[in-house]
């Protein structure tokens, strides 16, 4: 793949992390930073995505996009160790997002492993440069968990397929140029069978899309409904009702790029909890023995987070760990969410639940305290990675499977209609 | 592993208590009573507190296997907190002079050495070596309630020692006491670590073979979902174990915080995974034969001494000034 180029070729190490370290000291901001601790503002805030974009713009234009994606689709083709280079030098940088996140972690390296050369040349490029966004429709108002249980159809007419049907959750769509899309082509067969994964583009005709009001009065998610979407058939990935196979691939994908992101916080694990001593001390509650044990819990938590990704990172590097141990780092860091999110209400008391408007914290606590009810949620249900954990990392039995080998028309849903965000 | 070369011990990387808690976590699997703590927590403050002499005096003998030590610390309240102690050690003329009681001494009646911790007139921390043959010491074993580790009460009735029994600075012990309790933490949650993957193993292993409702215990969710509670429990218990490990091996500033991270944790993991256990073997799990309870004792021993985690924890956000 990256062999083909010669030794000599190849630029020399130490040249290319002095380059990659001044690239980052001169344009990224350290974890530790004043300003990255103090952005309050979500990820998705317009201005946090308009210099995420130019960032990565910087990095395609300094040479270090797609190290080792090919060069016939814009990257630099080289060996995984300048790769690994860069990432050491990129540790102590906090980077900023790439659209979503999903273009850079998620499509490139799908397309890479099961895209045409058509797809790869058209979009890998695009992506590299920073100049597009990709969302990801998979969830569904009837099926979250159970991914291959989507009902959105796909139905051939010539050389196109007609989608009908409503995603939800879609992190990022409304300034997405693209999105994944998982439907059903064949009804017929059982659920996994009959599944097809598409490239959408956005716009296009019969595509609405609507932002989700969540729980904390903010947005970060969308709803799409699709009314007779028509897409050529080279927006196929992979093949045609060869869908669970990509899609089992795009998870793994994310679950390494989300796994890469919790195990970059190595030091920090044995960082005391700052915002919470803060608390402690605004609210009075200083030599509070119960408050002692909740923030020294989190700290705990926090700790034993870092660590143990810290300590399964060689093992996960070296593809010696568990390729679902993923999700056991999951399960580490909602847990810390969640303990976080308690012991902060605890400590804030009644002033946490009321407040003027004026307040420096005003809803702040309140706001994470709703806000952690995503963590144990998106990307993968506790019990889902509990799942995942039980019976691909210890190898416990499934449980038997009603709808396994049922045709999709025939399995039982719901009666009642779970559309309350739909019209 | 924690005795100089020259007294007849070494290690076997060069760093000793990455070494020690190697063995200590495979001790930990077998839940061994052979006295790991307590011996190495008493070399390790002679060897690195200890004058020439007295290390010459007991280092051989200990190294050899020839005696085993313990380390005298709490005392009857059960704290493991050095500013709680009362055991006099007063300087006499020619040595010091022990007046009081210790309790829960980890193979305290089986140590032919004793280290002891105690306060001098002025209240500074004081330690010293005791043989548990000197006149005035009279030592009750305890019962405990895991049968791989024995306790003692030892008393210390006008007993007296040499001015060269001294380990430490006397009046001033404090940075070597602590010294000794993190290394009693590490040891102890490697070896926690050892005997939870002892225990998730067997654990998993019968929900995999026991039948109910015509298939394996293990692929009902609520039982499965335990034993990835105890999975967590304990791949977190081994990654907070080997931090606090290095963190000592390596003289780091923040040894002592990860000292009493890892016991919270851990105490807490191996105990809540003890519950666990006993859940999933269901009856045959209550019974005297089985293991199950060998490993339940030992969490809940574990979890008592050198600090619970609720003390460990008081004591993590004390140091961060609330």
């Amino acid at each position: 793949m990256n062999d083909e180029r010669q030794a000599d070729e190849l630029p020399d190490e130490t040249d290319f992390r002095l380059r990659a370290r001044a690239f980052l000291a001169e344009n990224a901001l350290r974890h530790d930073s004043d300003e990255v601790k103090s952005e309050t503002r979500h990820r998705y805030h317009p201005e946090i995505m308009a210099r995420g974009f130019a960032f990565h713009r910087k990095v395609w234009e300094a040479g270090f996009a797609g190290i080792t994606v090919p060069t016939e689709y814009g990257g630099k083709g080289l060996p995984g160790r300048y790769e690994a280079i860069w990432r050491e030098e990129a540790g102590p940088y906090e980077l900023p997002p790439h659209g979503s996140g999903a273009a850079l972690g998620i499509v490139l390296p799908l397309l890479l492993a099961h895209g045409t050369e058509e797809q790869k040349r058209e979009h890998i490029p695009k992506i590299l440069r920073a100049e597009v966004s990709w969302a990801q429709f998979l969830s569904e108002p009837a099926a979250g968990s159970d991914m291959a249980g989507v009902r959105t159809t796909a139905i051939r007419d010539g050389d196109e397929f007609v989608i009908n049907g409503a995603k939800v959750w879609s992190s990022g769509a409304h300034f997405s140029q693209y999105a994944l899309c998982l439907a059903r082509t064949n009804l017929d067969v059982p659920k996994h069978r009959g599944l097809t994964m598409f490239v959408v583009p956005i716009p296009t005709p019969g595509l609405q899309m609507r932002p989700t009001l969540q729980i904390t009065g903010g947005s970060e998610f969308n709803e799409e409904f699709l009314d007779d979407v028509r897409v050529p058939v080279d927006s196929v990935i992979g093949d045609i009702n060869d869908g669970w196979r990509v899609s089992l691939a795009m998870l793994g994908f994310e679950r390494r790029m989300l796994g890469s992101g919790t195990m970059s916080g190595g030091a920090a694990g044995a960082t005391p909890p700052s915002e919470l001593i803060e608390l402690v001390r605004k609210a009075g509650r200083v030599g509070d023995p119960i408050i002692r044990q909740l923030v020294a819990d989190v700290w705990i938590q926090t700790a034993v987070t870092a660590d143990t990704s810290a300590f399964l990172r060689a093992a996960i590097h070296a593809g010696t760990a568990s390729p679902h141990i993923g999700s056991a780092l999951k399960l580490f860091s909602e847990n810390v969410s969640v303990v976080k999110a308690r012991a902060v209400m605890s400590i804030a008391g009644a002033g946490g639940v009321a407040w003027s408007d004026d307040e420096s914290d005003a809803g702040r606590w309140a706001t994470m305290f709703l806000h952690a009810r995503a963590s144990t949620l998106g990307g993968g249900t506790t019990e889902i990675q509990r799942n995942i954990v039980g019976e691909r990392v210890l190898g416990l039995p499934r449980e038997p499977q009603v709808d396994r080998d049922m045709p999709f028309r025939d399995i039982p849903f719901s009666s009642k209609s779970t559309s309350r965000i739909a019209p | 592993m924690l005795v100089p070369e020259q007294y007849g011990g070494g290690s076997v990387t060069g760093e000793g208590i990455l070494d020690l808690v190697e063995i200590a976590e495979e001790a930990g699997r077998f839940i061994h009573a052979a006295p790991v703590l307590s011996t190495n927590a008493a070399a390790y403050a002679i060897a690195q507190y200890g004058s020439p002499e007295l290390r010459q005096e007991f280092l051989p003998a200990i190294a050899a296997g020839e005696t085993p030590a313990a380390w005298c610390f709490a005392e009857d309240s059960g704290s493991f907190d050095a500013d709680d102690l009362s055991l006099r050690i007063r300087r006499v003329s020619g040595g010091f002079e022990l007046q009081g009681s210790k309790r829960f001494v980890q193979d305290g009646h089986c140590a032919g050495v004793l280290l002891v911790t105690g306060r001098d007139d002025d209240g500074g921390l004081t330690q010293v070596v005791v043989r548990n043959d000197a006149p005035g010491v009279v030592v009750e074993p305890l019962t405990s309630m895991d049968f791989s580790r024995r306790v003692a009460a030892v008393r210390f009735e006008g007993t007296t020692v040499p001015v060269e029994a001294v380990v430490g600075m006397p009046g001033a012990a404090g940075p070597a006491v602590a010294q000794q309790l993190m290394l009693a933490l590490v040891l102890q949650c490697a070896d926690s670590v050892g005997a939870m993957g002892a225990l998730n193993d067997m654990t998993f292993e019968y929900a995999k073979e026991r039948f109910a409702y015509g298939r394996p215990i293990g692929s009902f969710q609520a039982i499965k979902h335990k034993c990835v509670e105890m999975f967590m429990g304990f791949i977190g218990s081994q990654a907070v174990t080997a931090a606090a490990a290095k963190a000592f091996q390596t003289g780091d500033p923040d040894a002592g915080v990860r000292a009493s991270i890892a016991k919270a944790y851990v105490g807490d993991a191996f105990s809540r995974n003890g519950e666990h256990a006993h859940q999933v073997h269901g009856g045959i799990g209550y019974t005297w034969e089985h293991d199950t309870h060998l490993y339940s004792r030992h969490a809940k021993f574990h979890e008592a001494m050198f600090g619970s985690p609720h003390w460990h924890r008081d004591r993590l956000s004390r140091g961060l000034g609330i």
